[in-house]
């Protein structure tokens, strides 16, 4: 969270159209365990009231983050502490985010993120197939790992493949990429939001930078994280929480 | 529209496999364990029935009465499995609700199960190798269970005991209940060993064929043992015979003496 990247304006073309993002701060590293911990003892939010979490999952034992009954507040496992935080939600992700005065980034800002600007990489370290040296995914460690345990890209971005997945903006549709940069019309919201990037116990596949899937987005999984991103000129975060909330399935 | 589906399976009988494996599926999307991973009150009240008549559209459950924010989640969840995209399906797998099938169904009516069972020996030795039986408070559970439905019964003590009598009273209970389904009985062996004929078999009763992104998945699960206690990639021979070495005499003994109908039944001994 001390470190991040900035990223200016850039034109990239995606079917055809010309999408312009960029003149924002991204964070170097995935949120951790420590800074999640640390801001909901401060908060001091009921994140586990009536038997259902808000912003992690503090109910499955394996989760690291856990609450102290004698202490009164959650507590990390020990060796955790710098691992990217699992088990959140993209309502708690993107209200952490906010706290800070961030979000989450877009699916588009997350492969030009991951791609250093070039999205012709297959991979954030560029072509070159995985492997154990290079990312945290497959089981080879059998849990995520610290941050910046890996090499960095281009960018200077740690883990934008393997270790944690991580929450983007935008809803998901398995048709339809970029979906908030691509105004896609007549589709429902399925309550699905995109995450990226693979994750310590998925495939190598996963791992590529245009690889995506769509998960629940009040669900907290054990290899599902965030990164923060923050705007140049801040755009208003509220209006997404609501939208968050208050999501109908059709 | 496709039907929901639900992975039921005991502790330790290859589910996060299965999910795995379904969700390789580019159309396919399972949660897992929402009740028992994602719940601070399923794992309290394990083994408590729950009735198809003690539904209620509003509460969903008298028990639940006083836990609104877990009324919304269970609310929230059910729309989600029953609203895929277009021609997806969705589902979640279960170690727990055994004793709540007949709620569940009324839950979610058209729920299909798909029932997976393994090696009660295997499974009671990797409860017990693993100290599982603690996560899941079976010297808690298993006793008040027995004293109430199987008075006559020796209230077991040692982990392989308590873990024995955790697979004998949940495959007795789904199998009184699993008839309100539309279901199939999975052995987790039998995908193992010939995956091209059970494979499509389990997706056929989805409603879908295998893909190539889930043979994928299923060749590199099984091409070396890796990871920690949930993982997906196991050995052949880790899975089918690590038991064999591993469990002793006299819990093998306890577990087929005292599982022999079910073992039978299944095609285990």
């Amino acid at each position: 969270m001390k470190e991040s990247h900035y990223v200016e304006k850039k034109l990239y073309s995606i079917s055809e159209k010309q999408i312009e993002i960029g003149d924002f701060f991204i964070s170097t590293t995935l949120l951790t365990n420590e800074f999640v911990m640390e801001m909901v003892n401060a908060l001091k939010i009921e994140n586990g009231k009536g038997g259902a979490y808000i912003i992690f999952n503090e109910f499955n034992p394996s989760l690291p983050i856990q609450w102290n009954q004698d202490m009164q507040c959650y507590r990390i496992k020990k060796g955790y502490k710098d691992h990217p935080v699992c088990g959140i939600t993209w309502q708690g992700a993107l209200l952490i985010a906010f706290l800070v005065g961030g979000r989450l980034p877009f699916e588009l800002e997350w492969e030009a993120c991951a791609t250093s600007g070039d999205l012709k990489k297959k991979y954030p370290w560029g072509d070159e197939e995985p492997s154990a040296q290079l990312a945290n995914y497959g089981e080879h460690i059998g849990s995520t790992t610290p941050v910046k345990r890996y090499p960095p890209n281009e960018w200077g971005l740690y883990d934008m493949a393997g270790s944690a997945e991580e929450w983007c903006m935008d809803w998901y549709y398995p048709d339809h990429f970029y979906t908030a940069h691509q105004s896609i019309p007549g589709v429902h919201r399925y309550g699905e939001k995109t995450v990226k990037g693979g994750s310590w116990n998925k495939g190598a596949k996963r791992l590529q930078c245009t690889s995506r899937r769509g998960k629940w987005y009040r669900i907290g999984t054990v290899g599902i994280g965030a990164r923060i991103l923050w705007d140049s000129q801040p755009m208003e975060v509220i209006p997404w929480l609501r939208t968050a909330t208050t999501a109908t399935h059709i | 529209m496709r039907c929901p589906f639900m992975i039921l399976s005991h502790h330790r009988s290859g589910s996060n496999f299965v999910h795995d494996l379904v969700q390789a599926h580019p159309r396919y999307e399972c949660i897992s364990e929402p009740f028992s991973m994602h719940s601070g009150i399923f794992r309290d009240i394990d083994l408590v029935p729950w009735l198809a008549e003690e539904f209620d559209d509003t509460v969903l459950h008298p028990y639940l009465t006083s836990y609104p924010e877990t009324i919304q989640f269970l609310q929230n969840l059910r729309d989600f499995l029953v609203s895929p995209y277009k021609d997806h399906a969705r589902g979640m797998k279960e170690t727990m609700l055994f004793e709540k099938l007949g709620w569940v169904n009324a839950y979610v009516p058209d729920l299909k199960i798909v029932f997976l069972v393994r090696d009660p020996r295997a499974v009671v030795h990797s409860i017990v190798n693993r100290a599982m039986y603690r996560l899941w408070n079976y010297s808690g559970k298993i006793p008040v269970y027995m004293h109430q439905y199987y008075p006559e019964e020796v209230i077991p003590v040692t982990p392989a005991q308590l873990s024995t009598w955790s697979w004998k009273i949940r495959i007795g209970l789904a199998y009184e209940m699993l008839n309100l389904f539309d279901y199939t009985v999975v052995r987790l062996e039998d995908i193992v060993v010939h995956p091209e004929d059970h494979l499509p078999a389990l997706m056929d009763f989805l409603g879908d064929e295998m893909t190539d992104a889930q043979w994928t998945f299923f060749h590199n699960s099984h091409h070396q043992t890796r990871g920690k206690a949930y993982s997906t990639r196991r050995s052949i021979e880790e899975v089918l015979n690590s038991w064999k070495e591993g469990l002793s005499h006299d819990n093998r003994q306890y577990i087929e003496s005292h599982l022999r109908e079910e073992m039978v039944r299944l095609g285990y001994l």
